[in-house]
């Protein structure tokens, strides 16, 4: 199944792809795996947001699902 | 004093246009910067008299650590605000601690009127009052630029300053420092203007006693590589703060349009990345910080017809990109970096410039006030407008620009509209609407700065909301920053800087403390602030949020006002109560 993927470009530095694009994903395919794929360190991630709402690492993902992964905000 | 056991403060009096230089050995016990501005804030103050009375004093500390470590670059002010009426705390980077370690300064105490608008040049040899009536009226830039005329030292001296809002005593105008950085916020600018003092000037040779160099050397290495090889600071490098933008877009608190929207449709168009394609031509740091977090953005302004044009260099950071930019509904970077220069060139605090034209348009929209008060016409996304209204604020244009030029608090007595007006604790929202750790943080912190103890950083990774958990973070994170800014760490530093590596930094200086001598401190000095605010009237019994903050979603969906009156009643009862345990102990 294919779900749509946006990697905030501060993950740009680990190597893997960012920006929006989409990815063919097996069933029980969950947001720990996808990270691993896209070579995001879980310690690094903020925010998990699929279709709009927060989302844990283990939240496993359904066909069309849009997810959003991104930094916390910081201090300034 | 490096290498020895009192704080060296010089003292200024520019009524009598007097100096005179004290070692204060009973100081050296809050080693400095927060610590030591703080207490001689409490010892000068006039608490029966106004903030911009000139026997209040005006103070600056650094700490034994300044400049002599990676990112130990700040200089942190102490006064009455002008704004709240109360404490004052305001800190800055850029050359200032160098120049004051370099001048053999630890602390600088001013009091005083002087008799006709006036510059001070301060150096390790002597102090000079000069005449700076030609400069009176001019704005940041044209002051800086005939003071590095007319005064010798390029590279070493610190050059900080003040623009029409400061002489005009806005009660949150800014001072500059070297041009990229700022004391903000609660109004150091006025202060300076109600001293007639228009710049400060101060450079020095002497040298730095530093005893054990060897040790010094390896503790300065290590730390060196924490801040430069760890990634614990690249994030503030590489897109700075304003990776903010998108992020807290995504998340439901950004503040939009004087929060009527906590989500913004043109974030992407003014998020750090676009202006890091569109706009950053270079980034800087402050005098000892190998990191440069300071993000110049460029922007092209056509002066003249005939397709004459200048380019215009400014520094950007999140709180400016929301307050004059999302929090305005403003639409593009070059727009934003247009906003913050005017707010620049006037020497006004941006956050509360910002929040304060977010109320105006909202209140011209609902009738509670009339073009002929703004004489702009205020609606969101109008750059130009905005332009003309910040020239109005710092000139004092009329009754209404008067009125708003002392923040939201005095605006709605008059005008009405608190329901809207976005204040916590009595200063101006700063750019995270994250939830209720922001909210009560920023309510409660000693100089209602969401740098006081960071509430929206547990907003964003607490799993789940539990009231104890919320007051015990920001008591415990305020106080563990004290720590730092006593010491005059850049907060950006915070990872790179915990208790063993400060504990490492300061032995290698001959300043042998330990941990729990550190927890003391922030305790101390958090309870002599709120010793010096209770001396000045301040209290939160009856405090009232602004209905809107209620309103609007926050990444824990919108807040419920029960339960942050409930919050703050419980960090009262418990500050309260801790208050008078460590008072007994004094
Ligand atoms: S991190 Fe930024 S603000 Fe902090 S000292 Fe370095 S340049 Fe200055």
């Amino acid at each position: 199944m294919r779900i749509g993927v946006e990697v905030n470009d501060f993950f740009e530095k680990y190597g893997g792809k960012t920006g929006k694009f989409e990815m063919e994903i097996d069933p029980g395919f969950n947001v720990q795996k996808l990270l691993q794929k896209l070579n995001i360190p879980q310690d690094r991630v903020g925010f998990v947001i699929v279709n709009q709402k927060r989302v844990d690492f283990d939240y496993v993902f359904s066909e069309g699902d849009e997810v959003h992964i991104l930094p916390f905000a910081i201090g300034g | 004093m490096l290498g020895e056991d009192f704080v060296r403060v010089l003292y200024i009096d520019l009524e009598n246009r007097k100096a005179d230089i004290r070692e204060r050995k009973d100081l050296y016990k809050y080693l400095g910067g927060t610590g030591v501005a703080a207490k001689l804030l409490e010892e000068n103050m006039k608490k029966g008299l106004p903030p911009l009375h000139e026997e209040q004093p005006l103070i600056i500390s650094i700490g034994p650590l300044s400049t002599i470590f990676p990112v130990v670059t700040k200089a942190v002010a102490t006064f009455i605000s002008p704004h709240t009426g109360e404490y004052g705390e305001s800190h800055a980077g850029g050359r200032l601690a160098m120049a004051m370690r370099n001048a053999g300064y630890d602390a600088i105490v001013i009091t005083g009127r002087a008799h006709k608008p006036t510059y001070l040049l301060i150096t390790d040899r002597n102090i000079e009052f000069k005449d700076a009536r030609a400069m009176w009226g001019l704005d940041i830039e044209e002051v800086g630029r005939v003071v590095r005329e007319r005064e010798p030292g390029p590279g070493k001296r610190s050059i900080i300053r003040i623009g029409r809002a400061g002489e005009n005593l806005v009660t949150y105008s800014c001072v500059n420092v070297d041009t990229y950085r700022h004391f903000g916020r609660l109004g150091m600018g006025a202060v300076f203007g109600s001293k007639n003092l228009k710049a400060m000037i101060i450079m020095g040779e002497r040298d730095l006693p530093i005893s054990n160099l060897k040790e010094y050397f390896k503790t300065y290495q290590e730390i060196y590589k924490k801040a430069t090889q760890t990634d614990a600071m690249a994030k503030y490098h590489e897109l700075g703060t304003p990776l903010n933008i998108k992020v807290l877009n995504a998340i439901n608190s950004l503040p939009t349009k004087n929060l009527l929207q906590s989500t913004f449709e043109h974030a992407d168009d003014i998020s750090g990345e676009r202006f890091a394609e569109k706009n950053l031509i270079r980034k800087v740091s402050c005098t000892g910080c190998p990191i440069g977090c300071i993000h110049i953005g460029q922007f092209r302004r056509e002066f003249d017809k005939g397709y004459e044009y200048e380019s215009i260099a400014v520094s950007y950071d999140h709180e400016l990109v929301y307050a004059l930019g999302s929090l305005l509904g403003i639409r593009t970077s070059d727009e934003v970096l247009e906003i913050i220069e005017e707010v620049e060139l006037a020497g006004l605090d941006a956050m509360t410039t910002g929040v304060v034209l977010a109320w105006a348009t909202e209140a011209l929209q609902k009738g509670l006030i009339t073009k002929e008060d703004t004489l702009a016409d205020l609606e969101f996304g109008n750059t130009k407008e905005y332009i003309k209204a910040i020239d109005y604020i710092a000139d004092r244009a009329n009754e209404f620009y008067y009125t708003i030029g002392n923040g939201l608090n005095e605006a709605v007595k008059k005008y009405g509209g608190q329901e809207f007006a976005l204040l916590y604790g009595g200063n101006e929202m700063a750019g995270y609407h994250t939830g209720y750790g922001f909210a009560l943080g920023q309510t409660v912190g000693a100089r209602h700065s969401h740098l006081d103890n960071a509430g929206y950083s547990y907003d964003q990774s607490a799993k789940e909301l539990k009231d104890e958990e919320i007051v015990d973070y920001v008591i415990k994170e305020e106080k563990e920053r004290n720590v730092l800014t006593s010491l005059c760490i850049c907060l950006f530093a915070r990872k790179v800087y915990d208790r063993p590596t400060i504990l490492k930094a300061l032995h290698s200086i001959g300043i042998d403390w330990t941990d729990d001598d550190l927890t003391r401190l922030g305790n101390d000095i958090f309870f002599t602030k709120l010793r010096i605010k209770k001396e000045l009237g301040y209290s939160l019994e009856n405090y009232r949020f602004p209905k809107r903050v209620f309103e609007t979603p926050t990444l824990w969906g919108r807040m419920d006002e029960e339960r942050l009156n409930r919050l703050l009643r419980m960090y009262i009862d418990r500050v309260e109560k801790e208050y008078e345990d460590w008072s007994r102990g004094q």
